[in-house]
């Protein structure tokens, strides 16, 4: 009885992303996919869970060969995808008990429900489950870990015999991990099959029975997981390559502090965080998902609390966006299109957002030729609306915007997010660029490849707190992969 | 992982003729409806109609540029009715009832405008209503107290009081502004001109217009790049209540009286004609030249219509349809883009 993949192989026209891949997880056995960005797992977990259909391959479920039509049809075979964004399959403004009996009654073909048996057997499925959840509350005010929680309970009364889950724990605190951890092993003993994609090494080891590793997108390793040790799967994770690393730049010391804070709490039960850049230098923030870069990158440009910064020598309170760029601050957000461009403007007027006083096109569009030219933004033309550029070039766009007023410190919170990598070349160039005109850098990402490509520094991040610092030429990326692992002990505030 | 391709997309030109017909379908609306009219009547393309038309919309165009502004910002001002109705008290009352000269008469209603922004705002920024029920509520206060202050009572040179007649008058002054003409053209006009030509410069030329259409476009990435997000939807509530109080003052000045509740027919227009701007060149863009393009085009509607003995009270069906298809025309055009 078991999910199988044969011979999977995938194109998506730019070169194969998965290449006769074959994957198969047996009833009640958690089997660990793992692999660097671009190894492959999310396209192999979206054709197991019928998001697109494979290439070539096929898909066998308890010997009977099948085609999903839809991640429904999916579902309606029993094997059910969690995605990270838990909360696109609930409701958020319905009650826990219906959100978690509606496919339930509609599969009874239910027209009318009596919401009190509804509650009861709601809180049975729960407790049977260990979640303690008052059932009346609307879905959109629990935390990421009951809803994550939910989900699954609500995939598995809806008879799913495979579950993938993709990054589940990653925003999850130790507590909250260690109680998800013990639902996965109840699942297991009741028979169901269980493909678990983590970037938490230590956690796969602990809870996976076998493990198999992507890379390129191929699969470089199957095996139990009692027969391998952590150094095994990051070696071939990594096959031993070194990833390109940023020249060391012995001509600059970095004396001069342009940016420094002290004591930042992230969270309350955090060790508080100090960092020191210098000028022109590029300090990258390393950090899983759930690390508190986000959380750490919107502190320092005021978006949270107030804090005391000294910028250039001098201190400055950053309570805001405004006082944080008056202060001379940049950042170029998470979510691009949501949060740094105008995809109705044109280029123009994105890159000469920070001119002040009368509007002269013909000033502009210069400045905006020269810009497009230095940073390759296609098309050439400073009146072509962002909204149509391509995400590598929106994502020029949004950094170059920052590029007429001299910044003290520029903060980049995982800039090369769904970007192709002729674009990314170009990306690391700009920001190389800033760099060497005397901006200080602060670069926050989960890729260890893009952490070793652009720092001169990397400052690991886990748990809110800063668990090491290293110069960057001296890591490997085993290195970097391994020490952002290391288990942060809870401090619990009970 | 999905790597996206990059696909470069031609500069420009090759654009079918339908995309044209898209693009400017809202200004071939106003040539087709002028060149209609002037068709079915001879009288309607001469000088002194012209003249007669841009005088009829020089109030609502006052409106509809604020309406503009709080367009700009992402926002909507239904409360510009009452503000000209509120400032249209305030100026006869000044004149009629305190006998004041030129600068109060003008300052007071303006005063009035700014307050009644200044509460917009404090709703729609502070309290965090949703803009269209704020200003809904602020139309209806606002209504309120101007009916409050005069009892309900048109206010007119020499109107019985309790202590006798009231002994102020319109002054000469105050009357050019909306009877007056400066080389044979009306100075409402010209004064209308002159604040659509400000309100262009402001919102196309200088970067706080820029700013302000920075703010509606995107509001987060706004604040994210350091723009004072709610100053500049304060700013444009302000701009709105003032320039509905500037329409106020050449209301009252125009009919020589303080009518009661003299904005509220307006508000509609004013809306309209902002929203057609909001069309026209397919941009989806609310701007000035836009708004004044939909207020002619309201303008024209109402007196070639009058003209064709179309009873007043059916006009209002030919308004909505022509609004309906200007729209349609750019709306439609956004569908088929996506």
């Amino acid at each position: 009885m078991m999910l199988e993949l044969g011979g999977i192989g995938q194109d998506f026209g730019a070169g194969p992303v998965l290449h006769n891949v074959s994957f198969t997880v047996r009833k009640g056995e958690v089997h660990a996919l793992l692999g660097m960005n671009g190894a492959g797992k999310s396209t192999l977990l979206h054709i197991a869970a019928g998001v697109f259909s494979p290439k070539e391959g096929n898909v066998v479920i308890d010997g009977k060969p099948v085609v999903f039509k839809s991640p429904a049809d999916a579902a309606a075979h029993g094997v059910v995808f969690l995605t990270q964004e838990v909360d696109r399959g609930l409701v958020p403004q319905l009650s826990v008990h219906e959100n978690l009996t509606v496919a339930l009654l509609k599969k009874e073909k239910a027209v009318l429900f009596p919401k009190k048996a509804n509650r009861l057997r709601a809180r049975q499925l729960l407790a049977e489950y260990g979640l303690e959840l008052d059932v009346d509350k609307p879905v959109r005010l629990l935390s990421l870990y009951e809803k994550q929680m939910l989900s699954l309970i609500r995939a598995v009364t809806n008879e799913a015999k495979y579950l993938l889950l993709d990054e589940p724990t990653a925003s999850f605190d130790p507590r909250e991990a260690e109680r998800f951890y013990a639902t996965v092993r109840k699942l297991r003993e009741q028979g169901i099959g269980i493909v678990f994609v983590s970037h938490k090494l230590h956690e796969v080891m602990a809870l996976s029975d076998r493990i198999t590793v992507l890379r390129g997108g191929s699969a470089v390793l199957e095996e139990e997981a009692s027969k391998v040790t952590l150094e095994n799967i990051v070696e071939k994770m990594t096959n031993g390559e070194s990833a390109v690393i940023r020249k060391e730049r012995k001509d600059k010391a970095f004396d001069e502090v342009q940016f420094a804070v002290n004591g930042l709490r992230l969270h309350r039960d955090a060790k508080p965080v100090s960092l020191r850049i210098g000028k022109g230098e590029i300090v990258t923030v390393f950090g899983l998902l759930g690390s508190g870069k986000t959380s750490l990158a919107e502190t320092l440009f005021g978006l949270r609390r107030p804090y005391q910064a000294q910028v250039k020598g001098t201190t400055r309170r950053i309570g805001s966006s405004l006082q944080a760029v008056k202060a001379g601050l940049a950042f170029i957000p998470e979510e691009r299109g949501r949060q740094g461009i105008w995809k109705k403007e044109d280029i123009r007027t994105h890159l000469a957002l920070s001119f002040q006083g009368w509007i002269s096109k013909r000033k502009e569009t210069d400045y905006s030729r020269n810009l497009i030219s230095s940073f390759a933004i296609r098309p050439e033309s400073p009146e072509y609306k962002v909204g149509r550029l391509s995400g590598g070039n929106q994502q020029k766009v949004a950094i170059a915007k920052w590029f007429a007023q001299g910044r003290e410190l520029a903060l980049f919170d995982e800039p090369m997010k769904g970007i192709d990598v002729a674009a990314k070349e170009t990306i690391f160039q700009m920001i190389e660029s800033l760099a060497e005109q005397g901006t200080s850098v602060l670069y926050l990402t989960a890729e260890p490849d893009e952490a070793l490509r652009i720092s001169d520094r990397i400052v690991i991040l886990s748990g809110g707190e800063i668990v090491e610092e290293r110069e960057a030429h001296e890591l490997t990326l085993e290195e970097l992969l391994l020490a952002a692992d290391k288990e942060v002990e809870f401090v619990g505030n009970d | 992982m999905l790597e996206t391709i990059e696909i470069a997309r031609p500069l420009r030109g090759g654009k079918p003729l339908g995309a044209y017909l898209f693009r400017y379908g809202a200004v071939i609306t106003v040539i087709g409806v002028v060149v209609f009219f002037s068709i079915v009547n001879e009288h309607f393309l001469t000088y002194n109609n012209l003249k007669d038309i841009l005088k009829a919309i020089s109030v609502t165009t006052f409106l509809a540029l604020g309406v503009t502004f709080s367009l700009v910002v992402d926002g909507f001002d239904v409360s510009v009715g009452s503000t000209t109705s509120l400032a249209t008290i305030a100026a006869a009352s000044a004149l009629v009832l305190h006998r004041q000269e030129l600068f109060v008469t003008l300052l007071v209603p303006l005063l009035c405008g700014v307050a009644v922004g200044l509460f917009n705002a404090f709703l729609v920024v502070k309290v965090k209503l949703p803009d269209l029920l704020a200003t809904l509520a602020v139309m209806y206060i606002v209504n309120g107290i101007q009916l409050t202050y005069t009892k309900g009572y048109t206010i007119y040179e020499g109107m019985a009081l309790d202590n006798g007649a009231a002994t102020g008058r319109f002054i000469p002054s105050f009357l050019f502004i909306g009877q007056g003409e400066l080389l044979g053209i009306p100075v409402a006009v010209i004064l209308m001109l002159l604040i659509v030509l400000l309100a262009h410069l402001f919102l196309e030329r200088t970067t706080i217009g820029r700013h302000m259409y920075m703010v509606g476009g995107n509001p987060e990435a706004a604040n994210l790049f350091g723009i004072p997000v709610n100053r500049y939807r304060v700013l444009a509530y302000v701009l709105s209540g003032l320039l509905a109080a500037v329409g106020g003052i050449v209301l009252t000045s125009r009919i020589g009286t303080g009518q009661v509740s003299a904005g509220a027919p307006l508000l509609m227009d004013a809306v309209a004609a902002a929203y057609i701007g909001y069309a026209l060149f397919g941009e989806k863009k609310p701007s000035v030249i836009g708004t004044l393009l939909g207020s002619i085009l309201i303008g024209v509607l109402l007196n070639g219509l009058t003209m064709m003995n179309v009873p007043y009270f059916a006009q209002d069906i030919v308004k909505g349809s022509i609004l309906v298809l200007a729209l349609a025309f750019s709306f439609l055009r956004r569908d088929k883009k996506a």
